[in-house]
């Protein structure tokens, strides 16, 4: 079973896709790793990913982050399949459970990055449809807004109050409940 | 799809003089920090309902006074809706003001007296689609045990749905009843159940055909089923523990059994106390088991294949001048040792007497690193140590042991002294001190004798590289304890009513002092 595995890691490895950014880098990567985002695979499976995959809404600063990301956890995702096929080899459970932990400390050393960053790859993690990536991105700007005030919000995110008082004042009857 | 939303202006005109770049130039993003653009009122609805479905409920709601592009985001999102304590009397209030669709909903009572009514809530549109129901009902004493209310029906209307079902105090309905076809939870990927009523066949057909992705399941202090068996081709992780009182004529948990668990890591019987009925654990096929325990003398009969082990209970008789003192103290007995499970790497386990038994635990679980252990009541051993030698998980695997409730007494020496003397490969034994014992642990005096009481000889050691830890922990349930870090986070699928820390992991965040001595 176990020399199946790797049969089909080196079958993955050997196939290829070529990503192209908006600024026309383009990076080569594994479809282990590309298939991490749907949209990807969902391309791969209708079969034109041939001449490489543009992907005019991400740029190579961003796409690289990305890759980075579905690198790291497309390697994490195989060693779960491995020792799920070799449960009897006593040692690889172990090496497993140890890239787990460290994984969340990629994740959490990954989110360390500026705000404007951030957005992008909450954009590019939704335009490629990365699940993982876009549960992490998001609950990280979920966490900094919670337990604030309105004004504190839109002091941390820059955002401009275009309602008239009036209209602000109507949202907050409607619902006091949140105000206290 | 994703790219069309993307590329529709979602900003209005009068939107704060920010300008509102083509989505793809956002993406390129080139101004640092992001300078002081409002760069967040810029993400599509696809993105920021993420982000707010995040929220407690609250804090979402507040939201819609940022600005005009948010006025109506809490409306035209699924709700998150958790309320805790008095806040219940809003329920009403938000189910009437949000359209739905629903994506969580978490109360901690349910808001009405009469059932009719709560359950009518429930089928309030605002909750359509619920992904997460977390609920317990109305005047739920927790600090006893009362009867099971039965579940409102219309809680079953999210099953296509769900993907979390936290359920305690309520009667889960039985699933042959339900409907004319059987009932279906096709995105249902953990469970726990507190103090519920479910009949044994509609546990089984949860598992066996209703759940088909169900990974975790946790059972604590339930009624209604005498056996579980669990058959599931998806269930990662299996807690269970024993309901403490039994209403009159309410059937009690007697066995565990795992018979087809082909994805099972986790086996977690837990929330051991002196009173609680014991039952019978039997794993017949669970091929990827990696953690399990706390094994205690409440598990009356374990067996693991053809492997079985037995709790027992001794008494032994103190002779004083003054009188005779007569103890019970259980203990485990071998009974056949034949199968061997070398997948399980982590075990906790809970007062092994014997050395002998201790030992025919390391021949069963071969490949263990890591043994959590409380310290026995008693600590015997027959002869000399030599052939442990020969132990394979002793030789080439055990790096990690912490002894719980560790009091430095004679016995909890000699257990230390033992891994020590036997480990080759152990790397770090942590003694653990409950601060309730006594205040004198991990005093300087304390800790320079226990030193002298371990300290061996070199060629006496086993491994070279052996450092002891000593630590102090908070646990006033000091015998109850788990595969720690090694298990996934269940604390919160675990209600504490009991204790604040029934289930508290024995993290040594709470340790006032810590010692390392290399010996």
């Amino acid at each position: 079973m176990a020399s199946a595995g790797s049969g089909d890691e080196k079958a993955a490895a050997a196939a290829m896709i070529t990503l192209i950014s908006s600024d026309n880098e383009k990076f080569e990567v594994t479809e282990a790793t590309a298939t991490l985002s749907q949209t990807i695979r969902h391309m791969i499976e209708d079969g034109c990913t041939d001449g490489g995959v543009p992907l005019p809404n991400v740029t190579s600063k961003i796409l690289a982050r990305v890759i980075e990301y579905c690198k790291k956890h497309a390697t994490a995702a195989a060693g779960e399949e491995g020792s799920s096929s070799s449960f009897s080899d006593a040692a690889f459970l172990e090496v497993d459970r140890a890239f787990l932990e460290e994984l969340e400390e990629f994740d959490d050393a990954f989110l360390e990055v500026d705000r404007a960053t951030l957005f992008d790859l909450i954009l590019a993690a939704n335009y490629l449809d990365i699940k993982g990536l876009l549960n992490l991105t998001c609950q990280k700007v979920a966490d900094s807004v919670k337990g604030k005030t309105p004004e504190q919000i839109r002091e941390m995110y820059n955002i401009v109050n275009d309602l008239t008082p009036e209209e602000e004042a109507e949202i907050r009857r409607e619902t006091q409940w949140a105000f206290e | 799809m994703h790219m069309d939303e993307a590329s529709q202006p979602r900003s209005r005109p009068r939107h704060g003089g920010v300008p509102s770049p083509a989505p793809a130039e956002t993406a390129g993003g080139s101004n640092g920090g992001g300078g002081g653009m409002d760069l967040i009122s810029l993400l599509p609805d696809c993105v920021l309902v993420e982000i707010v479905t995040r929220l407690p409920t609250a804090d979402a709601a507040r939201i819609q006074t940022l600005s005009t592009r948010w006025r109506h985001a809490w409306r035209t999102f699924p709700l998150n809706l958790d309320l805790a304590g008095r806040q219940h009397c809003l329920f009403d209030d938000i189910l009437a003001k949000h359209p739905g669709p629903g994506r969580r909903l978490k109360l901690d009572y349910m808001p009405y007296a009469d059932d009719e009514v709560n359950d009518l809530c429930l089928r309030s549109p605002a909750l359509d689609a619920l992904e997460v129901l977390d609920i317990l009902p109305r005047d739920a004493d927790l600090s006893s045990w009362y009867i099971p209310k039965p579940l409102p029906p219309a809680a079953l209307r999210f099953a296509r749905t769900l993907r979390v079902l936290k359920l305690g105090y309520f009667s889960f309905p039985s699933i042959a009843a339900a409907a004319v076809a059987p009932l279906q939870f096709p995105r249902l990927e953990q469970i726990s159940f507190w103090r519920a009523d479910i009949s044994e066949g509609s546990l089984h057909a949860l598992l066996a055909t209703g759940c088909p992705v169900l990974t975790t399941l946790v059972l604590d202090e339930c009624i209604g089923f005498a056996t579980a068996r669990i058959i599931s081709s998806s269930l990662v992780c299996l807690a269970i523990s024993v309901a403490i009182i039994t209403l009159p004529g309410g059937v009690e948990l007697s066995e565990v059994i795992v018979e087809d668990a082909p994805c099972l890591e986790e086996l977690i019987p837990f929330r051991h106390c002196e009173n609680a009925k014991s039952f019978h654990l039997r794993v017949i096929n669970a091929p990827k088991l990696r953690a399990l325990g706390s094994l205690s003398k409440t598990i009356s009969n374990l067996e693991l294949g053809t492997t079985v082990f037995r709790a027992t209970s001794r008494r032994v008789n103190h002779v004083r001048r003054e009188a005779v003192i007569r103890e019970v103290r259980s203990g485990t007995r071998t009974v056949s040792l034949v199968t061997v499970l070398r997948t399980v790497k982590v075990l906790a386990l809970e007062g092994v007497g014997h050395i002998s038994v201790l030992q025919d635990f390391f021949r069963c679980f071969s490949c263990l690193t890591t043994l959590y252990a409380s310290a026995p009541e008693e600590f015997r051993s027959a002869g000399s140590h030599e052939k442990l030698n020969r132990i394979e998980c002793l030789k080439h695997h055990l790096k990690k042991v912490v002894v719980n409730g560790y009091r430095g007494t004679r016995r909890d020496v000699k257990l230390a002294k033992f891994f020590v003397t036997n480990a080759c490969v152990l790397e770090l034994m942590t003694l653990r001190s409950i601060i309730d014992y006594d205040k004198q642990f991990l005093s300087e005096e304390w800790i320079a004798d226990q030193q002298r009481q371990l300290h061996l000889h070199v060629k006496n050691r086993a491994s070279q590289h052996i450092k002891v830890r000593f630590a102090r922990v908070h646990n006033r349930f000091g015998n109850d304890i788990y595969c720690g870090e090694h298990i996934h986070d269940l604390s919160e699928h675990i209600h504490n009513s009991l204790s604040d820390d029934t289930f508290h992991r024995w993290s040594e965040e709470g340790l006032r002092k810590e010692s390392q001595i290399e010996l």
